[in-house]
């Protein structure tokens, strides 16, 4: 299940960006940012401790209050790769393309569908911070 | 959080299919109940008896990594923006689908593929069509 959730410094900068949803687990740096299971308030309000979500309720966070879509996908590059893409669900416009060029050279993929997601993650943190 | 689990009936379907993941919580008599100890559930004698709630993500990531089916939902723009909405497609990492290795769900009009107009419409969507798919294998 540790695919699931989004690693320790992802989540600290979700916190950051008022990220308070329910979830099912924290992280607790006086263990070494260890995943706490459960939900325990009086750590929460301690710099470095924060909530673990999933990086699905990291998406739908980013989907809900900024409007922002997150989509991984799949391109058929003789083998299948993994990508990513963010649209703006207001303009229906893409804000961000992973993937990059045409044919034979062509970047801005993973080889596993987990590496994507984190990288989209990352790369939605950026475009709310840069807002 | 419910939004993110699997509902019962394809909770219950994924069992048979042999999904057999640690899970967050499970369905006792169609009514989803947490674990209290989800990293152990693995050892837990519940685990066995009742058909464990994946989330969707686990579900996919399942069909992805045992079945080799990746499934991606995507935004379609139409020109009238009522007709704009989810769209959903899979594709087999390891044996294509078919001869583009693209698979959508598709809809009944002349423009092709379905357009969903809520994500977890989609999701559902997209998790019933996985289960389809390897049901037929």
């Amino acid at each position: 299940m540790d695919k699931e959730f989004v690693p320790y410094e992802e989540a600290l900068e979700l916190k950051h960006l008022l990220f308070n949803e329910p979830c099912f687990g924290w992280y607790s740096n006086m263990e070494g940012n260890v995943f706490r299971q459960g939900y325990c308030e009086t750590y929460l309000g301690i710099e470095n401790c924060a909530k673990a979500p999933t990086f699905s309720q990291a998406f739908r966070w980013f989907r809900e209050k900024y409007n922002l879509h997150a989509e991984p996908y799949t391109a058929n590059m003789g083998a299948i790769e993994y990508c990513f893409q963010i649209r703006d669900l207001y303009s229906e416009k893409y804000v961000y393309d992973n993937f990059v060029g045409a044919g034979a050279s062509y970047s801005g993929t993973f080889n596993t569908p987990e590496e994507a997601e984190l990288a989209c993650l990352r790369k939605l943190i950026e475009i709310v911070k840069n807002k | 959080m419910d939004k993110e689990f699997v509902p019962y009936e394809p909770a219950l379907e994924l069992k048979e299919l042999g999904f057999d993941e640690p899970c967050f919580g499970y369905y006792k008599n169609d009514h989803f109940t947490f674990f209290v100890d989800m990293l152990n559930c693995n050892s837990n004698s519940v685990f066995r008896l009742y058909p464990t709630a994946p989330t969707f993500s686990q579900a996919f990531r399942w069909f992805d990594e045992v079945h080799g089916l990746t499934s991606t939902i995507d935004w379609m723009t139409r020109t009238q923006p009522s007709h704009s909405g989810y769209i959903v497609y899979f594709r087999g990492k390891n044996n294509p689908l078919n001869d583009e290795n693209f698979l959508p769900i598709y809809g009944d009009t002349l423009h092709g593929m379905y357009v969903f107009k809520t994500r977890p419409e989609a999701e559902l969507a997209c998790l019933k069509k996985l289960i389809e798919i390897v049901k037929n294998k």
